[in-house]
């Protein structure tokens, strides 16, 4: 099983990752340094306001456009959001938002500034830009599985149904729609606090440096080369982990809670009158000041970082407090280094390339019951599974190869595909699958000729998410690639501590436009195949 | 040992800052001034000086009694590096003129309207003398000559500057590199034994040998940018923050790294490169490139090919360019023919034009155990 081969060396990894922590005096100097307790608290802020304000963010645009065509708009647009990875969407926050960003810029000839304000906007010690930041990457991946759940549940005739029976939206998405939605939504929630808690490359360039968040403290201590320094690392490695046990667990014991406290929340008699009340209908006008709103906190964000570092990779001389650049110039693209890109585009179509088939083998003939295990790469911090991996490979013998690294990111692409995949592979109607076996195919033919032929289109978009998941990824490819392998994504993390802000830019818009182009591969290929084919368009 | 009077001057005001500095007889009765205050009023002085466009090297003359503000103007004059010169306040206009042509003098802080009358007297035979200051303004109300203002008008523009601008100074997060040779070159300065550096660092020496250094940065870090809680990630991360005007400086090891820097259009052009060429220990730690070979390289007669060829006058010549790297030369060269020395004797704009001596760097373990300790004391807030 393919599947095996990526997730089953990572366990021994883990084993031998953890061999130094049955050593109270590595916990013991965890404690004692002076770094960790503010690191943990600024880990603790930016993790839980991040997670906190994604669920404000995702749940309001769901609240205030559900249903209708803001709704249909949102989601549509959703995919280009994703497909921003998140290194560059920091790298393009921070050109906003900096005290000489571009917003300062804006503020400057108002209000008179001739240097930029000493404001602390950006690194500031509770990590809140990180928070900030994190929320509306965060938010758009909880609209986009809060879509696909809402799809799967026909929550759109519950809705109906509710507003029938004299429900206000507000009303009826309290009482009907999210005590449906919420259990459902446990586990991309789950995988939004591990992302926070763990996540190295947008932290550099938000988060605070006296001292740095948790996961990058350990991810500095792990590559140090003192022994007892990396000790420390794997040590805060596993308090990370345990961090994000403990959140998991809070949440279930309030849900629990919750539960219990109000079994029934339409029961009670005080609840009944306000309950009954209709509220006035939706106006169309409300609706588009809905839209707007949802679009200005979520639409606006991405559309901004965007333009910010397309201006940069184009300026010429730029300083503060110029509104724009007082020159242009094609000259950062014409020299640009495109090497990073190469490897990036060679190593992301090897390992989605490798993991489709995978992928496919394990939904057509997996255990379905096991999908849990495939998932838990998306839920639990990635710095563990690194540190594993990392000494998985070590072992071997294949740390710094090619092989090592597309098996690293494996580890992350498939059960993205997988995930990406599963909800088309479901619904495939299994009629034709039996049609084709009572026609004498075997499982495999059917499969090859009919189903997912048929399946094109998720398959590519399904191949799209792994490409843009392997691009997206840092820390395996620092750890498992042992720094030889220069991707977009860790050019452009390395590139942020420094102040070249255009080469910068240019390397976070390859970032960007890899996983776009690929985006749009495969919403082009289905229907150039499907040209003669009416129905598959 | 802390080696200025401005130096002095913060560390009394940051370990005893309501002791008295200095007393003052006010109509009849002693006014104190605590070291505090007279912190505030030199920095308030300096930075009016520093706007008004006193720079660095240049003379500027004091003349009057022996009155405070007169010593915060020199301790402001030798914060900015500039040089006070005192002149006696009984000489005669004319024995003024000498010690004023002949130190190229653009600024005076005088006393009183006897002073300025005196200044305003010479001033034919003193083309360059711009700016006249005077602390007391009794009897001047209706002088208008210019470039003539009152000392308390100084201190209140110096006052709004420094409000405007305030923590402008920084260097990168140790361990990076740079970082940690700002702390070396601090330390090269400020230990009691600098002989001691050059030997393996053992912990007691360590403790005698750092204690001026981190007295220094303790009294440095509140003055800095974001007050010492957060430093830049590097020093390219500086370059880009004095471009914009959020630091004032930056530090490179590259004599060349500002001609670069304005070349790629990464710094505006009026940006300069100064080293450090007076005092009593001139000169900072260089840096030096090593092109080695490791013993288990898999080619090492192409390694030395390839060396061979980085040295080559040729690629030098090349790297020295500003349009393509902008890294001097390693190679001695008065030794090579005449058009490749011509090529690498440019000066670009923005580059170090003054020779600066090398400082031979601490021993090695020193760099492990000064991170180490930095962390310790501020790698949290």
């Amino acid at each position: 099983m393919p599947v095996v081969l990526v997730m089953a060396p990572v366990l021994p990894g883990l084993w031998w990752a953890a061999a130094p922590l049955a050593d109270t005096s590595v916990w013991a100097a965890l404690w004692a340094d002076n770094q960790w307790p503010q690191a943990l608290q600024a880990t603790l802020s930016s993790a839980g306001v991040g997670t906190a304000l994604a669920c404000v963010l995702a749940g309001g645009a769901a609240m205030l456009t559900f249903p209708g065509a803001g709704w249909a708009k949102l989601t549509r647009r959703l995919p280009l959001l994703l497909a921003l990875p998140h290194a560059a969407f920091a790298v393009g926050l921070f050109f906003l938002l900096s005290p000489s960003g571009w917003l300062a810029r804006l503020l400057a000839y108002p209000l008179g500034w001739a240097a930029p304000p000493d404001w602390v906007t950006v690194q500031d010690p509770h990590g809140l830009a990180l928070a900030v930041a994190l929320a509306l990457k965060e938010s758009w991946f909880l609209l986009w599985v809060l879509a696909a759940v809402m799809g799967e549940q026909g929550t759109a005739r519950h809705m109906l149904v509710a507003r029938t029976l004299g429900h206000g939206t507000a009303s009826a998405w309290r009482h009907v729609l999210w005590p449906q939605l919420l259990p459902r939504m446990a586990w991309p929630l789950a995988a939004v606090w591990g992302y926070s808690l763990s996540v190295v490359d947008m932290a550099v360039v938000l988060g605070p440096g006296t001292p740095p968040t948790a996961a990058v403290l350990a991810w500095q201590w792990l590559t140090d080369p003192n022994p007892a320094t990396q000790a420390k690392g794997q040590a805060a490695a596993w308090a990370v982990l345990g961090l994000f046990g403990a959140g998991v667990a809070l949440a279930r014991l309030a849900w629990t809670a919750l539960k219990r406290w109000q079994p029934y929340p339409v029961g009670r008699a005080e609840r009944r009158a306000a309950v009954t009340l209709p509220e006035t209908g939706n106006t169309s006008g409300h609706n588009a000041a809905a839209w707007q709103l949802t679009q200005a906190a979520l639409w606006m964000p991405g559309v901004l970082v965007v333009a910010a570092l397309a201006l940069w990779s184009l300026a010429g001389s730029w300083f503060f407090p110029a509104v724009l650049p007082t020159d242009l110039t094609l000259t950062t693209w014409q020299q640009a280094d495109l090497s990073p890109m190469l490897t990036t585009l060679w190593l992301a179509t090897a390992t989605t390339l490798l993991c489709l088939p995978a992928a496919l083998c394990w939904l057509e003939w997996g255990p379905p019951r096991l999908n849990a295990l495939v998932f838990a790469p998306l839920v639990l911090p990635a710095l563990p599974l690194v540190a594993g991996q990392y000494h998985a490979l070590l072992r071997s013998g294949f740390d710094g190869s090619a092989a090592g690294l597309i098996w690293s990111h494996a580890l992350w692409v498939l059960p993205y595909m997988v995930l990406t995949l599963v909800g088309a592979y479901r619904a495939f109607d299994a009629r034709l699958l039996v049609s084709a076996r009572a026609l004498g195919c075997t499982r495999l033919q059917a499969c090859l000729r009919v189903k997912w032929p048929l399946l094109a289109r998720p398959i590519l978009a399904t191949f799209a998410v792994g490409f843009a998941v392997s691009v997206a990824q840092y820390l395996p490819t620092l750890f498992a690639g042992g720094g030889r392998f220069a991707t977009v994504t860790t050019e452009a993390v390395a590139l942020s501590a420094g102040g070249y802000r255009r080469v910068l830019a240019v390397q976070a818009l390859l970032q960007i436009a890899l996983p776009v182009a690929a985006f749009a591969m495969a919403a082009w290929i289905p229907t150039w195949l499907a040209r003669h084919r009416k129905g598959l368009r | 040992m802390l080696t200025t009077f401005p130096q002095l001057l913060l560390k009394h005001a940051a370990e005893r800052p309501t002791a008295p500095a200095m007393r003052e007889k006010e109509y009849g009765i002693w006014q104190t001034h605590s070291w505090a205050d007279m912190a505030a009023l030199v920095e308030h002085v300096a930075c009016g000086l520093h706007q008004a466009g006193l720079t660095r090297g240049e003379h500027m003359i004091i003349v009057g009694a022996n009155r405070p503000r007169l010593y915060a103007t020199m301790l402001a004059a030798q914060s900015l590096g500039a040089i006070p010169v005192p002149l006696y306040q009984d000489a005669v206009a004319t024995e003024c003129v000498f010690p004023i042509n002949n130190a190229e003098v653009r600024f005076a802080v005088v006393e009183d309207q006897e002073q300025v009358d005196k200044m305003l007297e010479i001033r034919e035979q003193c083309p360059q003398l711009q700016h006249v200051y005077y602390d007391d303004p009794r009897g001047l109300r209706n002088y208008d000559q210019p470039g003539l203002g009152g000392l308390e008008e100084l201190v209140g523009a110096g006052q709004a500057f420094a409000k405007a601008h305030p923590g402008r100074v920084s260097y990168p997060k140790p361990p990076d590199f740079h970082g940690t040779t700002f702390l070396k070159q601090l330390l090269l300065g400020l230990a009691p034994d600098a002989a001691v550096l050059q030997k393996p660092v053992d912990p007691a020496t360590f403790v005698t040998a750092t204690a001026p250094l981190w007295a220094y940065l303790d009294t440095l870090h509140p003055l800095q940018w974001r007050q010492g809680k957060a430093f830049p990630a590097s020093a390219a991360d500086m370059h880009r923050m004095l471009a914009d005007g959020e630091l004032a400086l930056s530090i490179t090891f590259n004599p060349n790294e500002g001609a670069n820097l304005i070349a790629a259009k990464q710094l505006p052009t009026t940006a300069y490169s100064f080293g450090f060429t007076g005092g009593s220990k001139p000169g900072t730690i260089g840096n030096v490139h090593f092109v080695a070979i490791p013993v288990n390289a898999s080619a090492v007669a192409g390694a030395k090919v390839f060396a061979n060829f980085l040295l080559s006058p040729e690629a030098q010549a090349r790297k020295a360019d500003v349009a393509v790297w902008g890294d001097g030369t390693v190679l001695k060269t008065s030794l090579l023919p005449a058009d490749v020395q011509a090529r690498m004797a440019k000066t670009p704009p923005g580059a170090l034009a003054e020779a600066v001596p090398t400082l031979p760097e601490p021993h090695a373990s020193w760099v492990e155990a000064l991170e180490a300790e930095w962390l310790k004391r501020y790698g949290a807030r």
